[in-house]
């Protein structure tokens, strides 16, 4: 299963986008976070909400050492089974998800990253997100 | 596998195209991928109508500044991809290539 997404990642790595430049982004730093609800792909809670601020500031801390780097695959961006969604407020900034091997981010729009197993397993021991959470 | 250019692909059962975040999403069992752009283009032709021919050709049309045997190449790399992913089944003349 591992080994068939990533001849997903794999390919879109050798498929330049239908001959087009691959197009890649860094985002700002998340500024002010005052809650996370942690999520699955339907945008169901995995947990109750995280608003300890030590708690907060940690996963930040984790995504925001992760700004560069996204880009948009043609062929897909692989769909997060683990998600955090950070709001300021009633405000949502955006959020941080993770698969088998991949990080997808939304600011304003949809950004995939490839992630090492020990990244996605520290993201989700962050989150408070069991392993068999993350499905492919 | 390489797929004919004659056969019409489809989505396998148990798959389908759908929406999460307001963005078309080709879900499959345990996993799922937000299309866009070719991917969603192709994708959306697979519905046993199309031949791979005709999705080329479409395709050829739509990303008409990049070279044909690439948009080509690309389209057959990712059907055959998505066919080993048990995505896509490739309806031919005589069977289905399951």
């Amino acid at each position: 299963m591992i080994r068939s997404l990533r001849h997903i990642v794999c390919l879109g790595a050798l498929l330049p986008l239908m001959g087009c430049a691959k197009e890649e982004r860094a985002f700002p730093k998340l500024g002010q976070v005052t809650r996370i609800r942690v999520v699955d792909n339907m945008s169901r809670e995995l947990r109750p909400e995280i608003t300890d601020r030590q708690k907060m500031d940690q996963i930040a801390e984790f995504v925001d050492a992760r700004r560069s780097g996204w880009t948009k695959p043609w062929y897909g961006i692989p769909v997060p089974s683990v998600c955090a969604d950070f709001y300021d407020g009633s405000s949502l900034k955006g959020h941080f998800g993770a698969g088998i091997n991949f990080f997808e981010t939304n600011r304003n729009d949809f950004w995939s990253r490839n992630a090492t197993p020990s990244e996605v397993q520290q993201f989700l021991d962050m989150v408070g997100v069991p392993r068999e959470k993350i499905k492919r | 596998m390489k797929p004919e250019l004659t056969a019409t692909p489809r989505l396998a059962p148990g798959c389908r195209l759908g929406e999460n975040n307001q963005q078309r999403v080709l879900l499959m069992p345990e996993r799922a991928l937000r299309l866009n752009g070719p991917s969603l283009e192709i994708v959306e032709r697979c519905d046993g109508k199309h031949s791979v021919q005709q999705i080329i050709a479409d395709l050829q049309k739509i990303y008409s500044k990049a070279a044909p045997g690439k948009v080509e190449q690309d389209i057959l790399g990712y059907l055959g991809l998505l066919h080993d992913q048990r995505a896509l089944d490739f309806i031919t003349a005589n069977a289905t290539q399951a």
